[in-house]
């Protein structure tokens, strides 16, 4: 029999000392930015009811969350979303207020998937949520901080795309009344396979005119100065129009924060989650073959918890940041290392033990070991990244050097008083 | 620029996109059938072609291992890759069928016993009729199943019939039309879009006038 205490579950891992610190410091590097443009952090929880997820109009696949039984018989489920947990908290929390509110969170994703394909079932996703600003600087913003967080993490070669729910979704209201269908429809556009659209649109009855413009809109991709012209010359309705209107509106914006050059546009962006609204971004990096971060404006969520507030917000997907920047990280081995191991004998350990303090309050690492084989101490020192050994014995202080990299007459002072 | 990378199923699919990728010019001269080679790059190094097990070829695309790949409709339909499916190829023509025996009939007695090489196919096909049926996944030879008592039906890809026929078996249902497609990574085609594009309105010209093989 396979002995399964000794096995990983799929879609999980573990993380080690240094890979861990690695991951730690990107996701900081991720909180600060947040942080700097004046994001506060929020924390939702870990499980919730399924009813939460579950009256949501389209919302995640159900078959995608890890659902467990409470002992009152409720299925709950381990957080497979993180916007629409803060988007309830800010509805709740914040039913009377109408001030804006700018939260982050950084949190652990659980989704199981029919086939895995080597995604995680837990992963770490870090976002914003801008709630109660309707303007299209909102939607910038929300955009400019996505890039600034790959700018603050090293990477340069990205593009963000950039569509808006609203154009689609009102051209396919207008050609095609039933729900089923326009799901179908849909899903052709979301893989811009034209060829079956063609056959499905003709099956369906829909007119040419109709069929024409929905098999264009699968084209409407690109620099946003060639393609935002034509979809406006294409539009039908004003809803089409004001869509143009507002993905222009969100670019020039985006021009004043100097990033026009990472831009694309794409007016055949579907909603995969149902709970966009408005714009919907997502960001690529060169030979990365999925998004590391999408987002969008959704109005109409927090509605579904009782008050009404106008929404927009991304999240990144730091595990594959992680593996991006993992990519590229020229050597570092001094993620985790140690100043100082002061080995002591029994008799002088009380003077050891104040040294280290002092020198911890000096803000440095420090172990303290029993004085055994001084040299196999040493050794084990250099492969654990320990840059000195102190010695403490026989009322005398010494310095044994193993990757040091300098000490101050600071510490020396430190040294001596002890 | 960067070469892009094209991940082909194995076979005949090989052989005939090879084929139709030298008719716009992209030549694998090192390419030859007895190959054991795995990766080819083409003469003028603008493609580096991947050859694959057919079923391997979406999960190779969506992953992004490569940008594009060429791959029948069949394994589309199974695998249900998160890829852009840009062009109808043309080659590669079936249908994606119900066979059984020529007297069988659908009992509402019992669950129906399905053998397939497509097995998430087959069950999606009957759910969505409300027929409940039991899947029993088969590697090859699927024809042999209904004959040895195995299932009831098998849902499989029927080209000319004549397998069937030979067997006693019949088609009792269409569930769609395959054929040869060219399939996109999501971000490539937006990162490498350029070059992609050509390849894409490349391909659509010579496969879209009916002169294709």
């Amino acid at each position: 029999m396979v002995q399964l205490k000794n096995l990983l579950p799929e879609g999980v891992e573990t993380l080690v000392t240094e890979e861990y610190a690695f991951k730690d410091r990107i996701l900081n590097n991720v909180k600060e930015t947040f942080r700097s443009y004046g994001y506060r952090q929020v924390l939702t929880p870990t499980f919730e009811y399924f009813d939460m997820y579950k009256d949501l109009f389209g919302g995640i696949n159900f078959r995608q969350m890890l659902k467990f039984i409470s002992p009152q018989g409720d299925v709950m489920v381990l957080r497979p979303d993180a916007t629409i947990p803060v988007a309830r908290m800010a509805a709740k929390n914040y039913a009377s207020s109408d001030k804006v509110l700018k939260f982050f969170y950084t949190a652990p994703i659980f989704r199981q998937l029919d086939q895995q394909k080597g995604e995680e079932r837990e992963f770490l996703q870090a976002g914003i949520e801008y709630f109660a600003n309707m303007d299209a600087s909102c939607d910038a913003e929300v955009i400019a901080i996505g890039i600034q967080t790959l700018l603050d993490n090293g990477i340069q070669d990205f593009r963000i795309d950039v569509g808006q729910a609203d154009y689609l979704g009102s051209l396919l209201e207008e050609a095609e009344p039933d729900r089923q269908a326009r799901k179908k429809i849909i899903e052709l556009i979301e893989s811009k396979n034209s060829q079956d659209l063609r056959n499905y649109l003709e099956r369906r009855c829909i007119t040419d005119s109709y069929t024409a413009l929905i098999l264009d809109v699968i084209d409407m991709y690109g620099d946003p100065q060639d393609v935002l012209p034509y979809a406006r010359q294409r539009a039908i309705n004003s809803r089409m129009i004001q869509a143009i209107d507002n993905c222009e509106e969100v670019l020039t914006v985006l021009n004043d924060y100097g990033y026009q050059k990472y831009m694309i546009v794409d007016m055949g962006f579907t909603n995969p989650l149902d709970y966009y609204t408005g714009i919907i971004f997502k960001g690529y990096i060169e030979n990365f073959g999925k998004p590391v971060l999408q987002g969008g404006r959704y109005d109409q969520l927090t509605a579904n918890f009782g008050s009404s507030k106008p929404a927009c917000g991304f999240g990144i997907n730091i595990n594959y940041l992680v593996e991006i920047a993992g990519m590229r990280k020229s050597d570092e081995t001094d993620l985790c290392f140690t100043d100082f191991m002061i080995v002591y004998t029994p008799e002088d350990r009380k003077r050891a033990f104040k040294i280290a303090t002092d020198l911890r309050k000096q803000g440095f690492i420090v172990e303290t070991e029993r004085w055994s084989d001084i040299e196999k101490q040493t050794n084990i020192a250099r492969s654990r990244n320990i840059r000195d050994i102190i010695t403490v014995s026989n009322n005398t202080t010494e310095i044994v050097s193993v990757i040091s990299n300098g000490i101050s007459n600071d510490i020396k002072e430190t040294l001596n008083r002890g | 620029m960067d070469k892009i990378k094209i991940a082909i199923a194995k076979g005949r699919t090989a052989e005939q996109s090879i084929e139709l990728l030298a008719q716009i010019g992209i030549e694998f001269s090192t390419y030859s059938k007895n190959s054991r080679k795995l990766i080819f790059t083409d003469k003028k190094e603008q493609m580096e072609m991947i050859l694959v097990k057919a079923t391997d070829v979406p999960v190779y695309v969506e992953k992004g291992a490569a940008d594009v790949g060429i791959v029948g409709k069949d394994v589309l339909l199974e695998e249900q890759a998160d890829v852009f499916e840009v062009l109808n190829l043309n080659f590669g023509l079936c249908r994606m069928c119900v066979c059984g025996k020529k007297d069988f009939e659908l009992s509402i007695n019992r669950k129906l016993k399905v053998a397939s090489k497509y097995p998430k196919t087959a069950k999606k096909y009957f759910d969505k009729r409300g027929i409940s049926s039991e899947v029993i996944k088969l590697n090859g030879s699927v024809e042999l199943a209904p004959i040895l008592g195995l299932a009831d039906v098998i849902v499989d890809i029927v080209e000319s019939g004549k397998t069937l026929k030979e067997n006693n078996l019949e088609v009792l249902a269409e569930i769609s039309d395959i054929s040869t497609r060219l399939i996109i990574n999501k971000v490539s085609l937006k990162t490498k879009s350029a070059i992609i594009k050509e390849l894409i309105s490349n391909l659509q010209n010579i496969t879209q006038k009916g002169d294709s093989i």
